[in-house]
């Protein structure tokens, strides 16, 4: 990969895995230092990094990364943000989203980390598998019990709407 | 069984009879035979006793291993549309329920989704320079690149051969004798404010009978403005600068036998004339008498006043 594809990985992917990185931790300066050095490392392994492989790179970076820092120091998160510790009731929230990224803040690591690769990536099992250093069935029972959580977590459609 | 029953062999039937796998016939035989032989059978009293009858203790949690939740699999296979044909006519029939129906469409609307309002806004630090060099730049700085090499390599040639010629040089004019010239060359454009002065080195034969101790011719021929006027003799122009503007070293091919010096001197004023009349006296001390050619003899003595 060249300069120029460098950058314009920059272009397409900068804000994804922003968001990607914002949605682990919850946290606007973790997510942005997430960012630089998940770039940082693409750039200095560019030239062994083909073009079309970058965006997993970056993802699998950002993923080790976030797992890094929660297990080194969970107190970086803010969690006023969305990691309260305390489930919140449904009752209080009129916005579907607004729940559901609470939800995810409850979610471990892991299940928040593959389920935000599949829901806002796409990214098929095995991708999640090769991103995240799982294997598929692992991937696939983390998504699992992660839908089943939301499901839990926001209640009956009548709570939610 | 159709042998006999004899002490050899009789454990086997006693396991079969234990087991209960003989027949009447086979069980009066064995009975015969130990009735002959009580010390062979007084420990079987009853057969059951020989069997491992299981525990009667049950797993108590059968129902949570029973699939009681199969719709939530379902369900979020179909969200993950990674559903089976016959897991969908499963799914298909559990959604004739309309409590099935909100359950399902829950579990899509769990589906997240990122928000594109949120922008990364420092793209532009993550960036690096490209640097754009045309090929014309890089066939320019390629061949300067190799002319400094090649300019290189030249100058070390150059000098290591130098530095070879000289002490090539040692020996053979350990056995010369030099003459020298000086003269005056005048300018042609401008006469009266220029000279050129030439010192020759050349070889001649090697019959020099001042020169009869080896040592002696050495160290004579090995003088600074003999053997190495660039550097020994530069020196010396500089002191009687600005006198001396040009000194340059003209060789030939056969440099051992023929040497020229060329200083080209600015007539100055008396004083800077004084200068190099001195040092022409100091070329004379060294390499001793001086002959010079007959047509600019005058010339020479002129300056040498």
């Amino acid at each position: 990969m060249n300069t120029k594809e460098y950058n314009k990985t920059v272009e397409q992917f900068a804000d994804k895995v922003y968001r990607f990185a914002l949605s682990l931790t919850g946290n606007k300066h973790v997510a942005e230092d997430i960012v630089q050095d998940s770039f940082e490392r693409l750039w200095i392994n560019h030239g062994d990094i083909a073009f079309d492989k970058a965006r997993s790179f970056l993802f699998s970076t950002a993923h080790n990364r976030s797992i890094d820092i929660f297990r080194k120091d969970k107190r970086m998160v803010d969690t006023d943000n969305f990691r309260a510790e305390v489930s919140i009731s449904v009752d209080q929230y009129s916005d579907l989203k607004e729940v559901l990224h609470n939800a995810i803040g409850q979610l471990n690591d892991v299940q928040r980390s593959v389920v935000l690769l599949r829901d806002y990536e796409g990214y098929s099992y095995q991708e999640i598998a090769d991103i995240t250093g799982l294997n598929e069935t692992q991937v696939k029972v983390y998504i699992f019990r992660a839908r089943q959580f939301l499901k839990q977590y926001i209640g009956t459609m009548q709570n939610v709407l | 069984m159709n042998r006999m029953i004899n002490i050899k062999n009789y454990e086997a039937y006693l396991l079969d009879y234990i087991e209960g796998n003989l027949d009447s016939s086979q069980e009066a035989e064995l009975l015969s035979f130990l009735n002959r032989h009580p010390e062979l059978g007084k420990d079987i009293v009853d057969p059951d006793s020989y069997k491992i009858v299981p525990p009667t203790t049950g797993y108590n949690n059968n129902e949570s291993l029973k699939k009681a939740n199969n719709h939530s699999y379902l369900m979020i296979s179909h969200v993950e549309k990674s559903l089976t044909a016959f897991e969908q006519r499963e799914l298909d029939s559990l959604l004739c329920d309309d409590a099935m129906k909100s359950e399902l469409e829950m579990y899509h609307r769990c589906k997240l989704s990122a928000d594109s309002n949120i922008k990364y806004y420092n793209k532009n630090k993550l960036k690096k320079a490209v640097v754009f060099v045309p090929n014309k730049l890089k066939y320019a700085i390629a061949a300067t690149i190799a002319l400094v090499i090649i300019s290189g390599l030249a100058i070390n040639w150059f000098i290591e051969t130098s530095a070879n010629l000289n002490q090539k040089g040692l020996a053979l004019y350990s056995n010369i004798d030099f003459e020298k010239t000086l003269h005056r060359i005048n300018n042609p454009d401008n006469q009266n404010t220029k000279s050129i002065v030439e010192i020759n080195t050349a070889k001649t034969k090697a019959n020099n009978t001042d020169c009869n101790d080896q040592n002696n011719i050495i160290k004579k021929v090995y003088t600074p403005v003999t053997l190495l006027p660039m550097s020994k003799i530069k020196p010396k122009i500089i002191e009687i600068e600005p006198c001396i503007a040009q000194l340059k070293t003209r060789e030939i091919p056969e440099l051992y036998e023929y040497q020229t010096i060329t200083i080209t001197y600015k007539k100055g004023n008396e004083k800077e004339d004084n200068n190099f009349r001195d040092y022409f006296n100091k070329l004379k001390d060294i390499n001793g008498p001086v002959k010079l050619l007959k047509s600019q003899k005058q010339e020479l003595l002129s300056l040498n006043q």
